[in-house]
């Protein structure tokens, strides 16, 4: 099996050989730069990906496409298929986080997209933001990046009456790694990709574990455990597929994503250590939808071995871990409290010692 | 002047002026179609109207999202167009770091067009910036002032100069950049604007004085620098009003 350390070791092989022969011009196009920091707070990792040129077909029919993603090395790889993919004449605009601001409902109105791709949670944020008329002439949604809760699909399937929903499973470090969602299946239901080979390992009694994935066109990597938990279901699906896979979420022992942010235990417990309020703590995280806007949630659960409580510690704590906590590189949870991404932490106490499994799990993930 | 490009851009003025697409242009011009007798068009009237007011050609496009100081709005560039822009200079490992995304998204895509992989720099994480700059060993720089500033504990620690820096934007304090010359074999400034892109250039010396880019013509006109373009963009630029001050750039007539 191929674990990070693994993957780490290729992906810079991979990177030293390209730099030292770049491909040539007609070649570019099918090459991006990446860095991946590790969302499991690893050291940076170079990263090359590589597009075959089947790979820009989703673009195909798009004729005005809305880019939404996080980092800005994915953002442009997107973009660079879309201008390879799109029939000519076509446009696209990429959005990034700064662009969710009271401006964007005239740009999106002016410009008129016929379908949004990106992370699901990010496009629900752009949800907020687009007029009824400019909804109206979205046809298509690509969704990937993160599990979809049922609040975000009924939010989505409101906002875009006209649209057809469609997602993909992929990860940075393997690409492609379902179809796109044939729409037969429920929500974070998925076939797998043409020549990629799903496996999950040591399945407990509900047959769920880790996704295992294996890309045919990449002899160098086999088993790559993506992180994600999943289970395989039986049965052909009404499209002619045959495998199905349900994807379950993150295996939640080192980070979560949400609401467009990254919830790091490494982080967490470098503010837990840091404050010096508690002895030790549990975070549930959960995105839920507040009056039509996605908002992440955190609830902290605190131990002291002391036994001491009291609404003033709560405040202190709620006060001081959401003002230096970092969920993105740049912003805290107190920063995306103010800006209505997040809800204000809530503290709670627990009297009683956090039981301790073979594998402690500090941050879990509530709403999947 | 140069006749050429006069004659061409004259041209333009005559086929923007009975497209049936641009129409903000007809609206502004009234009957006028003599180039240089042609009013200054400013940011707000021509961006200040919708997209297809302003879209003289269709063809495979970004369109960015434009934010300045006082107002918001799109600015669409065909790929065909991006490629013809003088952002940068070709190297095999070029790096893309400005402090606007959306600027960078496009510039990156300057890059491809030119058949290079560029690596793109995280605007808020110097410190992902910095070290991916190191692991790539870049030999290009397309920045601003802002993020060039951002970048300097990389050049700090580089061994190697970079064959190039193109510095980009309206405006720019010489001064503060010189720092970056030890570490470069060429610094050039280039003036631009994200809806009009580039338009003259100079290098990073003791005297500056800006050269108009090839298609450029570059007027003195009630104290700004007014732009035209002799290439025909999906937004053409004809007699546009910079809102650059004249007497802050040294400006070689066209």
């Amino acid at each position: 099996m191929l674990d990070r350390a693994g993957y780490s070791v290729i992906a810079e092989k991979t990177f030293d050989q390209f730099r030292s022969a770049p491909p040539s011009k007609e070649d570019a196009w099918r090459y991006c730069v990446r860095v991946t920091s590790g969302t499991t707070g690893g050291h940076l990792i170079g990263a090359i990906l590589q597009y075959q040129p089947e790979s820009v077909k989703r673009f195909a029919k798009l004729h005005a496409p809305v880019i939404c993603l996080g980092a800005s090395a994915t953002r442009l790889a997107y973009n660079l298929q879309a201008r390879h993919g799109m029939p000519a004449e076509s446009r696209s605009l990429v959005l990034d986080g700064a662009d969710l601001n009271q401006g964007l409902g005239a740009i999106l109105a002016d410009y008129a997209p016929d379908s949004i791709l990106g992370f699901v949670s990010f496009v629900v944020r752009v949800a907020e933001h687009i007029d009824k008329k400019t909804a109206l002439g979205v046809k298509t949604l690509i969704l990937s990046g993160e599990c979809m809760t049922e609040a975000m699909e009924n939010l989505l399937r409101d906002t875009f009456p006209n649209a057809s929903l469609r997602s993909r499973y992929i990860a940075l470090e393997v690409g492609r790694i379902s179809e796109v969602s044939c729409g037969f299946q429920p929500r974070n239901h998925y076939h797998p990709y043409k020549g990629v080979v799903v496996e999950i390992d040591t399945p407990d009694e509900d047959g769920v574990g880790e996704i295992l994935v294996t890309p045919e066109a990449r002899p160098d990597v086999v088993q790559y455990r993506t992180g994600d938990l999943g289970r395989m279901k039986k049965g052909a699906c009404r499209c002619g597929a045959t495998q199905i896979i349900e994807l379950l979420g993150r295996s939640g022992r080192d980070y979560v994503k949400l609401a467009g942010a990254l919830v790091r235990r490494d982080e967490c417990d470098r503010v837990a250590k840091e404050i010096g309020l508690f002895d030790d703590y549990r975070v549930e995280a959960s995105q839920v939808i507040t009056g039509g806007k996605l908002q992440g949630k955190l609830v902290l659960r605190v131990f002291r071995k002391d036994g001491h409580y009291s609404p003033m510690l709560q405040a202190q704590i709620e006060r001081e871990f959401s003002k230096k906590l970092y969920l993105t590189p740049s912003r805290t949870l107190a920063e995306l409290v103010h800006t209505g991404e997040f809800s204000p932490l809530s503290v709670e106490f627990s009297h009683t010692p956090f039981p301790l499994k073979h594998k402690e799990i500090k941050i879990v993930r509530t709403d999947i | 002047m140069n006749k050429n490009v006069l004659d061409t851009v004259q041209q333009l003025v005559a086929d923007v002026g009975r497209s049936h697409s641009s129409t903000i242009y007809q609206d502004f011009w009234g009957i006028e179609r003599v180039f240089n007798r042609l009013p200054v068009m400013t940011r707000e009237v021509l961006f200040g109207c919708t997209l297809p007011e302003r879209r003289h050609k269709t063809a495979r496009s970004l369109v960015k999202i434009v934010k300045n100081e006082t107002t918001t709005f799109v600015s669409e560039w065909a790929y065909e167009d991006v490629a013809r822009e003088e952002y940068g200079v070709e190297t095999k490992r070029p790096m893309v770091y400005l402090s606007d995304n959306a600027e960078s998204i496009e510039k990156s895509m300057w890059c491809y067009e030119r058949g290079m992989v560029p690596l793109i720099g995280e605007v808020h994480n110097e410190v992902v910036a910095i070290a991916m700059a190191r692991k790539y060993q870049i030999d290009s720089l397309i920045t601003d002032e802002i993020s060039l500033e951002r970048l300097r504990p990389f050049f700090e620690d580089s061994h190697e100069p970079l064959v190039s820096i193109s510095i980009l934007g309206p405006r720019f304090q010489s001064e503060r950049m010189r720092w970056v010359l030890p570490y470069v074999k060429n610094v050039r400034l280039v003036l631009s604007l994200p809806e009009t892109g580039a338009f003259a250039q100079s290098t990073l010396g003791a005297e500056q004085v800006f050269v108009p880019l090839p298609g450029c013509i570059i007027e003195n006109i009630g104290g700004t620098l007014v732009l035209s373009k002799q290439q025909s963009l999906v937004t053409p630029i004809l007699r546009y009003d910079t809102s650059i001050p004249s007497e802050s750039i040294n400006v070689q007539k066209s």
